[in-house]
Parts: structure tokens; sequence; C-alpha cells
């Protein structure tokens, strides 16, 4: 009788230890790497635009379907400042580029969606800001693995997530290409 | 064997491959956050240098004779390093340091191009008599770092005679050709804008006017908002609103009372004067005088770039209207045309006559098969020379130097505007080396007048406010056609910047070129301030105004945007033409 429940703890046990532990650390080994993808991208989607100074809807299905291609799905968030030096100007004395005598204005995900899909591109202009944050929507495999022994829940579950942010560095053309 | 044997067995399998596997990734993973942090420290670097490269021009009144720009050029390098120490010091602790990682760096300006690399060209001395001084020992010991030579985007052709030609190309539509055309011509050298010489039509020599694509070109007054020093010890500054003309691509001023009233000399000529150091310097040369006296101070400048456009592009029909880019020769030897092969160029014309400038190929538009050509030769020529000047890049490292594949967009940025690119190799980054560029471009300069260049300045109709536009903006467009805007007048977008007048250490003054009149100048919020392309400025060059959702309906006709053409037209003509441009004015000396 006691033979047969060590026995039984130890098949388990041994389950756990064979199947479910080689399991998770693959499936965060992929997420490591889904991090790795994501991260690149779109520190690469955010310096495209600011050494182009535009942003255009070719590029954003671009960044997407690489996003896309880790497998999991993501929420993607951006954010534009546009500096107007205007106040700044009206005073001969200020400083242009000092913050506090201008003005940002925020542009927010919707908004610039809303901009790409009608004209199908956003310009900028030396001085802008442009952030980009992703994060995952899904549960990866190592997230439901994980919420197997213990379960996090609340809006920052995310597993796979990179933001990168700059000032654009000149202004965007307004011509032909 | 037991459960509890198997399971022991399989941990020490699993245990280390999985511990091998996770370093494994978690190396790679901390090699591209290295790179995409020296991706950023470089982007970072290159715009530093760009910016003082902008800064130190804007502000530079001689910036634009060849030994000043060296002189800014050597800043922009020393910016370059300066910044990129600042960001990287773990790995270098003097710019000197730095130099073994950065082979290259790419300057782009209108008509050539430097490279700051390391080269080899010092004459040693090797032996004791006279004699054997003089021999050159190029050993590659005497490697120093500098600017290298300027190289002029250049392009030869062969023609149909069998004469070989060279085309000196720009970054915007002026060609320098030279060479022996043969029979009769013989050897010519001659410069010029290239446009469209059938759109130049009605043109009257006496008034100076003529029209372009239907826009009527005339004289026009130019003013700009001066600071002055009327006191050197009291640091005593004045403004002004002073009209100004070019002489010699530079500006003259007329004076003016403190009533607004314009100055003349006794003998009736105006009083005109130079703005050097901040300080009024009178003009006496009786030439200079006689000159502004004649033009009564009206700048005649955009009539006389579309007067000798039109003859230089009808000389250009002419002689070089066969060429196709068949008839381009090859870079590597200088002997072999291209003939047929379509893939020798970046941009393949076919069989387009390049410099025959017609409706169908307008060299002003950015889509003309010139345009396309000049941007394919140019990038041929600086891909030679700098991956030449890359993998030959002498340095202490064991590190194979090689120029990274550059992508499209970014020839296309580098060949439209004054750029730098900066190259940065070699860096160890956990299993593999950093090798990686960046391309900042630069429109805020002195150094090229692109399309997008010009600003147009309108003012509210009853109010003091004037706001400069793209000419593609909606509210700029709309504001004129219902009346409730007036054009004051277009300027490149440098007259923009603010100006500082330095007095003393603690002492700045700040002023800008357009703000006359006492009016507050702003940026428009629709075009300057977000940035918005609402129409293409090809476009407004063309004279209709398509709808970007609809490419077919056009929403703007030529009668309504007829104002902002002739302004940003005459203003585009004129600012091309009062371009210091050194290589171009000596070569219509002879």
């Amino acid at each position: 009788m006691g033979d047969s429940l060590i026995t039984v703890v130890a098949i388990f046990l041994a389950a756990i230890l064979m199947f479910i532990f080689p399991l998770m650390s693959l499936a965060e080994r992929t997420d490591d790497i889904s991090q790795l993808a994501v991260q690149t991208a779109t520190t690469e989607f955010v310096d495209d635009i600011r050494t182009t100074g535009k942003m255009t809807l070719d590029d954003y299905e671009a960044y997407l379907g690489e996003l896309n291609s880790t497998g999991n799905s993501f929420d993607v968030e951006m954010l534009i400042q546009q500096l107007d030096e205007n106040p700044g100007v009206k005073t001969t004395q200020a400083e242009p580029t000092k913050i506090g005598e201008n003005l940002y204005y925020n542009i927010y995900t919707t908004q610039i969606m809303d901009q790409l899909n009608k004209t199908g591109r956003i310009t900028l202009k030396e001085g802008d800001i442009i952030t980009v944050t992703v994060k995952n929507t899904n549960q990866t495999i190592s997230q439901m693995l994980r919420n197997f022994f213990y379960a996090i829940s609340g809006n920052n579950s995310y597993e796979i997530a990179g933001q990168h942010s700059g000032i654009v560095s000149v202004n965007g053309s307004t011509s032909g290409n | 064997m037991k459960l509890q044997h198997l399971a022991i067995i399989f941990v020490i399998i699993i245990v280390p491959i999985s511990m091998v596997m996770s370093s494994y990734i978690q190396n790679q993973i901390d090699a591209i956050k290295m790179q995409t942090a020296y991706d950023n420290r470089l982007i970072n670097a290159t715009y530093d240098a760009v910016k003082a490269f902008q800064l130190n021009t804007t502000n530079n009144k001689y910036s634009s004779i060849s030994d000043s720009k060296i002189r800014d050029i050597q800043a922009s390098v020393n910016t370059f390093y300066n910044s990129l120490l600042t960001s990287t010091n773990e790995y270098a602790l003097s710019a000197e340091d730095l130099q073994v990682y950065v082979p290259a760096l790419l300057f782009t300006l209108y008509d050539g191009y430097y490279i700051y690399t390391s080269y080899d060209n010092v004459y040693s001395t090797v032996g004791v008599d006279e004699d054997e001084k003089v021999s050159i020992n190029l050993d590659g010991n005497n490697y120093q770092t500098g600017l290298k030579p300027y190289v002029y985007y250049s392009a030869k052709y062969k023609l149909n005679n069998g004469n070989v030609i060279v085309v000196n190309y720009t970054l915007d539509n002026e060609i320098t050709v030279y060479g022996d055309f043969g029979g009769t011509d013989g050897y010519v050298t001659k410069s010029g804008y290239l446009i469209n010489p059938d759109s130049v039509t009605n043109i009257n020599e006496t008034n100076k006017t003529l029209k372009y694509d239907g826009v009527l070109i005339e004289p026009e007054i130019l003013t700009e908002h001066l600071l002055t020093i009327e006191n050197q010890e009291t640091g005593e500054t004045k403004a002004g609103d002073y009209r100004y003309i070019f002489y010699q691509n530079q500006k003259i001023y007329q004076d003016h009372d403190d009533n607004g009233n314009l100055l003349y000399n006794e003998d009736g000529t105006p009083k005109i004067f130079w703005y050097q150091n901040y300080i009024k310097t009178y003009v006496n040369d009786a030439t200079i005088r006689e000159y502004a006296k004649s033009c009564n101070m009206l700048s005649t400048s955009a009539f006389d770039y579309y007067y000798q456009a039109r003859e230089f592009s009808l000389w250009v029909r002419d002689k070089l209207g066969n060429i196709t880019q068949a008839n381009t020769l090859k870079n590597e030897d200088g002997i072999t045309p291209i003939g047929n092969d379509g893939n020798y160029l970046a941009e393949n014309t076919g069989n387009t006559k390049i410099f025959y400038a017609d409706e169908n190929n307008d060299p002003m538009l950015s889509s003309s098969a010139f345009n396309n050509h000049r941007i394919a030769v140019i990038r041929k020529s600086i891909e030679t020379n700098l991956s030449t000047v890359i993998a030959n890049y002498s340095s202490t490292t064991l590190y194979n130097y090689a120029m990274p594949v550059m992508s499209n967009d970014d020839w296309y940025k580098i060949l439209n505007n004054v750029s730098l690119v900066s190259f940065m190799q070699g860096m160890s980054i956990g299993y593999r080396y950093y090798n990686n560029y960046a391309v900042i471009t630069n429109n805020i300069n002195k150094e090229v007048v692109t399309s997008e260049n010009i600003y147009i300045i309108a003012k509210e109709n009853g109010s003091n406010n004037r706001e400069y536009h793209k000419p593609g903006c909606d509210e700029l467009i709309k504001g004129v056609k219902d009346g409730s805007l007036t054009i004051i007048g277009a300027y490149p977008t440098a007259s923009f910047q603010r100006q500082t007048l330095r007095i003393s250490e603690s002492d700045e003054r700040h002023y800008y070129l357009q703000a006359c009149n006492g009016d507050i100048l702003t940026g428009c919020f629709n075009c300057i301030v977000k940035a918005t392309a609402d129409y293409d400025t090809d476009d407004i060059i063309d004279g209709t105004i398509e709808h970007y959702e609809d490419e077919t309906s056009i929403i703007y006709n030529s009668n309504d945007i007829a104002k902002i053409r002739k302004s940003y037209l005459t203003a585009l003509a004129r600012e091309r033409y009062d371009l210091y441009k050194s290589n171009f004015d000596l070569s219509n000396l002879g």
C-alpha cells in the first residue's frame, strides 16, 4: 500500500519534471525570442520615423506584420508629441527649444490611425517626439503554464513588451516619395 | 529501472541543455540590446553633427565660401566624436580611440561630397641625399585622418560622334557640362539650370518679365528685419526693416532714416550697405551703386533664373538631346558605356532622353527621368568611392571593414538633401561585431534650395499676425482663395530660423529675419506645427492639386492657386539663382 502511494506520487512528480518543466523552459525561451523580435522591430520602426520624418501606412503594416510573425497578438500604442515653437517665437528672448516656453500637442493612437488610413502618411518635423509601446494581449504558452501554478491577473499581465521613443531629426518630405 | 532513476537521468541530461540554451539566448538578447544602444548613440551623434553644421551655416554670413565650409564641416566632425564619446565612454577615453570604429563619415553637399576617413598621402623622406628625399614611400605607416578632397557628383557620357563629355550634377536641377564636343563646337564648359524651356514664354527683357508655365514672373521687393549694432561699447542695437537685393550672391540692403524714408546718396544712387558682423558697412563701389540704382532695388533674380535656364536648356536639348542612360560610361574604368545593362544603375530610365527637357521630362519635378537618372549616377559615384574607402580603412584592429548595404529609402534621403552618413563598425557586441550606419539629412541650411525649402508668408487681413506656410497647406490655399489672407512673400526656410546676435558672453539678442513691420510671425498650425502635407509640392509646381484619396479628382485648379504658385515659383527661382556656388560661378566666367 505504502509503496504504491509513493509510486503514484513519483509518477506525478516525474510527469511535472519530465513534461511540464521542459515545456515551461521552452515556452519561456520562445517568449524571450519573441521579446527580442518585438523590441528590434519597434526600435527599427521608431528610428525609421525619426530619421525620415514621416510615418506611412505601409511602414506601419510591415511593422504589425513583424509583430504578428511571433505568433502572438499585440496592442500597439503610439504617441506623437508635436512641438509648437510659436509661443516661444512671440518673444524674441525665449529659447525655442526649451521645454516650458513651447508647447507639445499630443496625438494618440486612434488619431494617428485615423490620419494614416485617410492620407496614408503622417509627416513630422524636427523636434517632434515619437513614442511606440507594444504589449501582447493574448496569453502565451508560458503564461498559461505559469498560471497553472500561480495566477497573475490584472492589466499588467503582459509577457512580451517593447518600447522605443525619440526625437525626430528631420522635417518630413512633402513631395514625391 | 525505477522511475526515480529515470527521473534523475532525465534531469542530468536536460538541465545542462536548458542552461546552455538559456545562456545562449540571453547572450543574443544582450547583443541585440547593445546593438540597439549603439544604433541610438550613432543616430544621436550624427544628428548632433548635422545640427552643428546647420547652426554654423545659418549663423555664419560667410558659410558659403569654400574655406569656411571646410571649417564648418570639421567643427561638425568634432561634434560627432564628442557626442559619440559622451555616450560611449565605456569604450573609449578620447575621440582618437573612437576613430578606430568609424571608418568613414560622408558629407553630401550641394554639388559634391566629402569623405572623412584615414588616408595615406604623406611624402616621406627615405634617404639623406636631396634626390632621394623626393621619392614617395606610401608604406601605409603614415595614415592620418581627415577630409579627403571634394568629389563632384559627376558622370561621363559618350556622344554619338565618339567624344566623351562630363556632366556635373547637383542636389537640384542645375548641371555643369564640359568636354570636347568635336566639330565646330570644340571644348565647351557650360553651367545652368535644366528646366522645360517650352514653359517660358512672353519674355520682355526691358521690363524683366516673363511667363513660366503661365505664371507671370516680375521684379519683386524683398525685405528683411535686421538687428544692427549701433554702438559697440554700450551694446546699443537698433532693429529695422530693410529692402535688399542680391549683387553677386551677396545681400545688399538700402538704408532708411528713423521714419522709414529710404536714403539716397548725393549722386542719386541708393544708400546701400552690406550686413557684416551685425554692422552696416556702407558700399562705396560705384559699380554696385549703379547696379542698385538701375534695378531700382527690385530683385530680378527670378527673371534671370528662368531666362538663363531657358537658354541653357535649349542648348542642352540641342547638344545632349539624344543621350540616354546607355551613353553613360561605367564608373569603374571610365571607358565602357553601360549600353543595354539596365541593372548597372539603381534607376533604369530605359530609352528616355535624359537631357531632353519637355513637359514629359520636367527636371523641376522629382518624378522626372532626369531626376531619376541624376539620383542613380550620384549614387553609383558615392557607392564606388565609399566602398573603396571603407574597405581600405587601416586601423589597429583585426576587424575587416566593409560597407554595409544601404536601403533605397536611405539613398533617396541622401541624394535630395544635405546629409551626413556615419559608419560605425568593429565594436564587439557579444558573439559578433557591430556594423551599422546612420543617415541624418538636413533641410535647413544655406547649401541648397530644394523644392520644399520655401515657405510662404501670408498676413491675416486687418491684423498684425503673419504666418508662414508650406506651399501645399490647405489653410493657405483656402485663405487666399476666399481673400482672408494676403500673400506677403516667400522666403527660404533658413530665413525663419532664429538669428543670434552676441554682444558679450552673457548678452545675446535674438531676432527673426521675416518678422517685419512689427508684426508677429508664427508658423501655421496646420502645416508647420502639425507638419501635415496636405498637398504635394510637385502639384504646386505642376499647377493642379489632386486629392490623395482619389488621385484623379482635381480639387483646386490653376486659378485657385495662381497667387501661391506665382509667389512660390518666383521665390524658388530667386533663391536658387542667388545661392552662392563656387563651381557654378567660376565655370561661367570663361
